[in-house]
């Protein structure tokens, strides 16, 4: 075959390869959203403890915690956004635990524990979760 | 390798070679009795005027079912040819006989195999693959294999078969018998001054030189189209009423047979269609001023939805198990916009044109087209769940299973437009 025909097809060939997807590159996520309505008359104090576990990248298991204080206001609601955790920090974590305590300066008072588990089996763990209290 | 290659030559020359090969090798021309009767008499040869010499032996015999005589002879490349009438005594006598260069769609792999090969690669594209570079490589290279074939075995058959398509012309006929006659050899302005015959009857379809003609048309014409949507499963809504606009290139190669390559497309509203199909009609002159087609069309088509709504669906189901009274499934259907579907219409066609000049006319025309829909979803599923924490204190969680999905879903529906337009002759 002569040498033009030959370049020609080489660069049809590159052309087509080039403009393959070779692999599918696919994200991740374990995103929590987290929203409490107060419903009280009140005002109301809230600490929630977030805590989660994974193995960091020298493959050592490590548990980090965040806390957040906010006080709602009556009919107000708060946000605990968690996305970014899985993907930045540690991998293979697959429970993330809020440890929620709300008190108003009456005498509502109560403290309990959300937990959300990622299936490992799917890509995208979104979570929405409204408490109304 | 080579083998298999000279198979497909050899299968396109059988099959898929150009007109050439499918014509008659011999033409003839129609005599009058007197002629007949005297060119029977005589000696007969008819060659090409040309520097290189070649001859034909013609033979006259009668038609068996109208009683009328023919010249006939192999056919002979050239737009007339020369015949050699010459007596016992000497005399001769030179007849210019004309002929009409044929004209067909060109019958080759890249003309026939090559668009249907492309139109069900298209018709069968998902838009959603990753693949469709590796299909369109393949129709690229079975595109490059037929037009190889083609450039290796046309110029073969018209090598052999290079006189087929030279005929003489129905309308041309030797019936005076001095046309015809032998004169003295020392007349040689006589012998060798032929005059070039002359087409009596010129139509749109053969000139004065008794070559082929084609008027080519252009119609543009707007209307209104209506959607009929077979019976469907499909969640995707109908498809609305709009504008449609078309256009035409037409070529009349004969007085009843019409062909052309026809492009429509609507208005783009919550959807965007168009067809272009190659479509043959035959013609109706019975009307005074105004003709009459009928037609099919065939060809490809492309599909694309623009807008639609989303669709959210509820199910107590979860893996076949039924959920409890605390939770629902939320199946949500996102509608995905723009992606292009290609299909396979079939169309025919009334079209009713009334002449307005001499180049313009007024047309008319119903048409009726099978086209296809399409409408793809990325659908997610979500748990629901309520609970209640603690007296007062409840929660409502979201969260999705399994993974996002597309459905995709066809319809097939009919088009019925209505149009008016304008058509004007391109060439004189």
């Amino acid at each position: 075959m002569k040498t033009p025909y030959k370049l020609g097809l080489i660069a049809l060939l590159l052309l087509t390869i080039s403009s393959c997807d070779w692999w599918f590159k696919e994200d991740y996520r374990f995103k929590i959203l987290q929203i409490l309505q107060n419903n009280q008359s009140n005002r109301v104090y809230n600490k929630t403890v977030v805590s989660y576990g994974g193995y960091n990248y020298n493959s050592v298991y490590v548990r980090d915690t965040q806390t957040f204080y906010r006080n709602i206001q009556s009919g107000d609601t708060a946000q605990i956004l968690m996305e970014n955790m899985y993907t930045v920090n540690l991998y293979a974590l697959d429970t993330v635990q809020f440890d929620i305590e709300l008190t108003d300066s009456q005498q509502f008072n109560t403290k309990f524990t959300r937990t959300y588990i990622r299936n490992p089996y799917q890509t995208l763990n979104d979570f929405v979760e409204t408490i109304r209290f | 390798m080579l083998r298999k290659c000279l198979f497909i030559i050899s299968i396109a020359l059988l099959f898929a070679s150009c007109n050439s090969a499918f014509r008659s090798s011999h033409t003839s021309v129609q005599l009058s009795t007197p002629v007949a009767e005297y060119l029977s008499q005589q000696n007969l040869l008819i060659h090409n005027n040309q520097p290189k010499l070649v001859t034909r032996q013609p033979k006259i015999y009668a038609h068996p079912y109208d009683s009328s005589y023919y010249l006939q002879y192999r056919k002979l490349t050239g737009t007339s040819v020369i015949l050699e009438v010459s007596d016992t005594t000497g005399k001769m006598r030179n007849i210019a006989i004309p002929q009409t260069k044929l004209k067909a769609f060109p019958v080759a792999l890249t003309t026939t195999v090559t668009p249907v090969i492309a139109v069900g690669f298209l018709a069968n594209r998902n838009p959603h693959s990753r693949y469709n570079n590796w299909d369109a490589l393949a129709l690229v290279a079975i595109g490059v294999l037929n037009f190889s074939t083609d450039a290796l075995t046309i110029p073969l058959v018209y090598l052999v078969n290079k006189h087929q398509p030279y005929a003489v012309p129905r309308s041309f006929s030797l019936s005076d018998l001095s046309t015809v006659e032998t004169v003295d050899t020392f007349q040689k302005e006589k012998l060798y001054t032929i005059t070039a015959p002359v087409n009596p009857h010129v139509t749109p379809y053969l000139n004065a030189e008794f070559q082929k003609t084609f008027p080519v048309f252009l119609n543009a014409s707007a209307g209104y189209g209506l959607v009929e949507r077979a019976f469907s499963q499909s969640p995707e809504p109908r498809l609305g009423e709009s504008p449609w606009y078309s256009f035409e290139l037409q070529i009349q190669p004969s007085n009843n047979f019409r062909w052309g390559m026809h492009h429509t497309r609507n208005q783009p509203t919550d959807f965007q269609c168009n067809t272009t199909t190659l479509q043959m009609a035959y013609v109706y002159h019975s009307l005074p001023g105004s003709t009459l087609s009928v037609g099919l069309g065939a060809g490809l088509g492309s599909f694309k939805r623009k807008s639609a709504p989303d669709l959210s669906d509820t199910s107590k189901l979860y893996f076949n198990r039924k959920l409890g009274a605390d939770s629902i499934i939320l199946i949500k259907r996102e509608f995905i916009p723009n992606l292009q579907y290609f299909f396979p219409p079939i169309a025919g066609f009334i079209q009713y044109e009334n002449q307005l000049t001499q180049a313009v006319s007024l047309t008319l025309d119903f048409r009726i087209t099978r086209i296809e829909s399409h409408i793809d979803y990325a659908t997610t599923q979500n748990l629901k769940t309520r609970e209640v924490i603690a007296p007062g204190i409840t929660s409502e969680r979201i969260q999705n299973i399994g993974f996002k999905q597309i459905e995709s879903y066809k319809s097939k529906n009919t088009l019925y437009q209505f149009n008016i337009g304008l058509k004007i002759r391109l060439n004189p």
